[in-house]
Parts: structure tokens; sequence; C-alpha cells
């Protein structure tokens, strides 16, 4: 059932594994996978990208780590934490593990800070919720982590109020206040989707800086494959809930093996000089059906896929190994039998 | 068709847009302060061009945008639009020619009516103007979905039934119903998943090709408006700083503002990363912006006159103008 990683040889002891996951939620009354089998590895100092679209699962696999699905889920399979089951913590528990042992930033800093505390204030309670030292050690340290994310002038940042920064510079405090009690695993959900271009290269380097520093394992989610082969080692593609495609980065986005990762590889906008004016996209045909439309037994991708043929409606393809170490759920992925792969 | 021809009449042609925002005052009994979202900023379409404006939040494009849509006032500045003075239009005259300029918003669950079906709001615009009633009314609700890549059966649909790319098909056809000259694209596929914009951005090249429109295509994404676009302008800080084709801006970009724009977007292959060099800090405060040159503090080759003087956007070569004092320096 669990998929095996060969990485996991090399990498010691992963500090988030997530096996089998599969999160059910109710859609009149009936319980429809929105995860649905999801598993892999993410070791110190590594950056994982999960890619995918509204819909893919993404959002619902991150909420299942951290222990917030929405009631009347099931939730099954095991998350992992530095080798700790998460499935089986307490309330009390969890809120050890949140902020202690997974730091997360979100995509909206503006929604994420309190309006009406000052930074400083806001980094302090998170060191003070996990550890017991003195409000003027954590004072220190909260300085010292505003200076970490290389916020200009941290004794004037302390003590502002989220309003009075730039979103940039939001994004920075939102990452002093989820890396201030030193987690070891940072889930950071579309950290720059609502950053101009040129302020989100600046937070996506110091992502990069404080992951090499403080060997973080870096789980982003993301849908900017352009974010993702520059900052990312490992690639994991959702779609309707499954793995599709998960391998290294700079491996899969060269030659991606699945036929939705090829189409997401030419949806997306890049720059190109030579180019006739108003060349289309190949753009993937059709949409991601509701979790209530959609069907079981076959690829949940082959609708729209330009190269589905007869077993795709016949059964769900199992990943197959592809590449050096990828994976690919696709019946075109399927070793040719004598080929000894 | 009209040849594309230098003399050839502009379809719109906008002269030194200025905006002033006055901030109100907070209960800190703070503010009055004035912030000028557009200084002077002036811009041709030719009819069936379109032309990109492109550039950060707080840049002036999207206000820009909302001057030519007749959505908010200029405070100075002239507008023709299809051999019309466009801002001394008001009253009935107005509503008669809005139907020529068009609007696609960004997030079409806010520009859709939650409680009408995605056939009367197509419709709507037609009652209103009085172009179409009754059966034809229908027939050509109908043809506009098809138009779109809808099927007949949107029509009964509520916004909410429908899915993020199916909302912004409607809000096109909408936009399309009266037949526009010119649609004004205000980040039409930002809110979309990307697999879903590509799909947009391919329907609106194809409207575009089929009923001769020309957009007025605004986005902070270049790639993006580099595809759509025959002319792009640059935006920061309220005020154009390049403009020039599409080509020449993303193949010789002169302002180092977009350069950095260029690099931050990548190569044409989206598997390579982009070589981008983080600018340093981040778009000042428009209430008080920097002496001199705008860019100046963020700029990798900034110079002691940077700061002291404003450029002015000129012709750095035939139909390719900067407001730099050091244009194609920066690599």
């Amino acid at each position: 059932m669990v998929t095996s990683f060969p990485l996991l040889a090399k990498t010691p002891a992963p500090l988030l594994s997530v096996e089998d996951l599969r999160v059910e939620l109710p859609v009149n009354g009936v319980l429809r996978p929105a995860v649905d089998g999801v598993s892999f590895a993410l070791g110190a100092g590594r950056a994982l990208a999960v890619v995918g679209e509204s819909g893919s699962g993404k959002t619902q696999l991150v909420r299942a780590i951290l222990g917030l699905s929405p009631e009347g889920a099931r939730v099954t399979g095991r998350v992992l934490c530095a080798g700790r089951d998460l499935s089986t913590l307490s309330d009390r528990e969890w809120r050890e593990v949140r902020g202690r042992e997974i730091g997360l930033v979100f995509q909206e800093p503006a929604a994420a800070l309190d309006p009406v505390q000052t930074i400083g204030a806001q980094v302090v309670e998170a060191i003070l919720l996990h550890e017991p030292v003195s409000r003027a050690a954590a004072r220190r340290r909260a300085l010292d982590v505003l200076a970490e994310v290389a916020l200009p002038e941290p004794g004037r940042v302390f003590g502002e109020y989220p309003h009075r920064l730039s979103g940039g510079l939001r994004q920075r405090a939102c990452l002093a206040i989820a890396l201030a009690a030193r987690p070891k695993v940072l889930l950071a959900d579309e950290p720059t989707a609502s950053l101009d271009s040129t302020v989100a290269v600046q937070i996506l380097e110091l992502l990069d800086r404080l992951r090499r520093e403080r060997d973080l394992a870096v789980l982003l989610i993301t849908h900017d494959l352009r974010v993702v082969a520059r900052h990312c080692d490992r690639l994991l593609v959702l779609y309707a809930g499954r793995v599709v495609e998960e391998g290294s980065t700079a491996e899969r986005l060269r030659s991606p093996a699945h036929p939705y990762t090829r189409g997401l590889l030419r949806s997306v906008p890049v720059l190109a000089p030579g180019r006739l004016r108003g060349e289309r996209y190949e753009a993937i045909a059709g949409a991601l059906e509701d979790l209530s439309a959609r069907r079981s037994g076959g690829c949940a991708f082959s609708p729209r896929c330009p190269d589905r043929f007869a077993p795709c409606d016949a059964s769900v393809p199992p990943l197959y190994p592809v590449g050096d170490e990828g994976q690919s759920s696709c019946f075109l992925s399927r070793p040719v039998a004598g080929s000894g792969a | 068709m009209i040849p594309a021809i230098a003399a050839v009449r502009a379809l719109l042609r906008a002269q030194g847009l200025t905006k002033r925002y006055s901030l109100a005052r907070g209960f800190s009994g703070s503010g009055g302060q004035v912030l000028p979202a557009l200084r002077g900023v002036g811009f041709e379409i030719a009819p069936g061009q379109t032309l990109g404006l492109v550039g950060e939040s707080g840049s002036g494009k999207t206000t820009a945008g909302r001057i030519v849509a007749r959505l908010v006032p200029p405070d100075a500045g002239s507008i023709e639009f299809d051999g019309t003075d466009w801002l001394s239009l008001s009253g009935s005259a107005l509503r008669k020619r809005r139907r020529e300029l068009q609007v696609v918003f960004q997030d079409p669950q806010n520009s859709l009516n939650p409680r009408m079906r995605a056939g009367d709001q197509i419709a709507e615009p037609l009652r209103v103007q009085r172009l179409a009633r009754g059966r034809a009314l229908a027939e050509r609700v109908r043809e506009l979905l098809a138009d779109v890549g809808l099927g007949a059966e949107t029509a009964f649909r509520f916004p909410s039934e429908l899915s993020g790319g199916q909302r912004q098909r409607v809000a096109i056809a909408r936009a399309l119903a009266t037949r526009p000259l010119l649609v004004v694209c205000d980040e039409p596929v930002s809110a979309l998943d990307v697999s879903v914009g590509a799909q947009v951005v391919n329907l609106l090249l194809d409207l575009r090709e089929r009923a001769g429109l020309s957009y007025l295509f605004i986005s902070h994404d270049l790639a993006v408006v580099s595809r759509v676009s025959d002319r792009i302008a640059v935006f920061y800080l309220g005020a154009i700083v390049e403009e020039g084709t599409a080509q020449e801006i993303i193949a010789r970009p002169l302002h180092p503002y977009t350069c950095a724009l260029v690099a931050a977007a990548g190569g044409p292959d989206p598997s390579t990363p982009p070589r981008a060099a983080a600018l340093p800090a981040e778009l000042p405060s428009a209430v008080n912006p920097p002496e001199g040159c705008h860019f100046h503090p963020r700029c990798p080759i900034a110079r002691p006159r940077c700061s002291q003087e404003a450029p002015a956007l000129s012709e750095a070569a035939t139909g390719h103008r900067v407001a730099c004092f050091y244009p194609g320096e920066m690599g």
C-alpha cells in the first residue's frame, strides 16, 4: 500500500512523513475523498513543492497534516513528525506541535496577522506559548528573529502594527512568527501569491536562506511552476486528491511523465521573445470536476487527457517509477515488460 | 480593414491623465494626505491592437484603466475615443456610447450579480441599450455563450453554480454583448488557476481575431501581457517608465525596472529557473515618493543625478520610449 521512497534510504529520519493519507469529506451525506492516498517524506534542509490547482486537495492535505480537517471529515493514514505519529495526539498535544514542531505561513499575511497587536507582541507571544522563558528573554529572541528575516530596522518594526507595513514586510513578519519557536518543519501555503513579482522573489530567496541556515524542512504549496523550478528540490503534483507525478524538480520539469504535468507546464505564462503575437497556449481542455461529480474507478484526469486510451477508464493507474527516483501515475509510464525497469 | 500605418487615427488616445486620491483622516487625526495615483500618463491604442499595462500594485495601471472605462474621473487629462472627446460625454450621450467600451474585471465572483442567472446578466446590457428583445435577445444570448465556449444551458445557471473559469467566460460574454470596439481587461486571469487562465487567454485572443476587438490589457504578470499585447507600457509609482512594442520590451528592455520584471518572469522554458536577482526594498510610498527618479532607491545602476532630477519619458529608439538617464545599461 505504502509506496516506498528510495530517498528515505539516504536520508535517515525524515522530519515529516505522510503515509497513505486519505481525507474524506461529506458531500450531500456521502463521504468523498478530497485527498486520496497521498504519501511523501520530507527531510531536514529539503524543500518539497506540492503543486495543484483548486480542487486538487492541497488545502485539505495541509489541514490534515496540522490536524485541522473540517468537522465530519474522515481522515485515515499516518502523519509523522520527527518519527512521532500525529494521528493519536490530544488537542493539547496538537497545540504544542503547531508552531513548535511545524511552523506555518499563509498566502495572505494581512489576514494571518492580528491587526490590533504590534508585530513584536505577536512574535513574543509565539515564543512564550511554547517556551518557558522570561518575557525579557522572549523579547530579545523576537528582535533576533525579526533581524533574521531581514526586516529593516527590527527595533522599529517590533513596535509597528501590521497595517503600517507593506505586503512584503508583513510576510517577513509572518515568517518571523512562524519561526519564533524554532520549528523544524515549515509549511508555506502560497506564501507569495498575494505579492508583487519583484517582492515575491525577495521572499522566496529569504525562504531559501532560512532553510539552509536552520536546516528547515520546507513544504511549499504553490501553483506556480516557475517558483518550483527555482526554490524546491522535490516536486509532487496533485490532481483530484491523488499524486499524479513526483520526483526531483529539475528532472520532472525537464521531462514530465504525466500528461497533466505536461499540460500544466504548457499553461505557464512565459516570456518568449520571438514568439508570434497572439500565439495560443496549448491549454488543457476542460476542467477538474467537483468532488461530488468525480467518478471512481478510472484515472481522474482521463476526461481531459489528450493521451487517453482504453485502460484509463477501466482502473486507476498506480504510481510507476520514472527516471531517477521519480513516480508517475499514468499507464503510459508503465515499464515495458523485460526492460528491467 | 484599416492599414496599420502611423497616420491612422488612434482608436483611443489618452493624454496627461492625472489622478490624486485624498486619504481619509483616520481616528488618530492623521491623514489628510494626498496619494497621486497617476501623474500625467499618456498612451494610444490603434484599432484592432492591444496595449498592455504592466506594473506592481499601486503603480497606477488599474487607475488608468478605470479612467478609460469612465468608472472614475481624472483630475486632469484628456481621452479621445473613436473620434470623440470621451471625458466630456455625459448623461444619455455617455450611456449611448458606453456600449463601445466595455470592461472585464479580475474577479468574476464580485463583478457578476449572484442573484441573477448567467443568461440574464448577459442580456442586461442588450436590454438597457435596447439592442434586442424577445426571441432575438434569447438568440443573441445563446450566440454569445457559444462564442465564449459555454453551452446554452449555462444561461440558466447562477454564478455560484459555475466554476471560476466559467464565471469569467460569462463576464466576457456580457462585455461582448454590445459589440464594443475596446474592452478594458483588468487582471482578467489573475484570480484563475494556471490551466484555466491559459484557456481564458486563448479565448480572449480568439475573440479579438473574430470580432476585430482592441484590448487595454492590465496585468501584474509581464509574461501574460507579452502574449496578448502589441505594445506594452510599464508603470511605476503612477507614471509610465517605459513603453514600446511587446517584442522590444521583453527582448531589449531599457529601463532597469523593466529589466528586473523581465528577469523575474524567467525564460521561455518554465522548467529552467529564472535568473532573477532580487531588487532591493519594495515599491516606496506613493504619498511621499523619493526625490528625483522615483525608482532610484531600488535601482542597481543609480548614479548621483538620479536622486536629484526626474528623467522624462522620451524616445530612445523608434517607437520605444523610456524614462531613464542611463537606458539599456542594465543587461
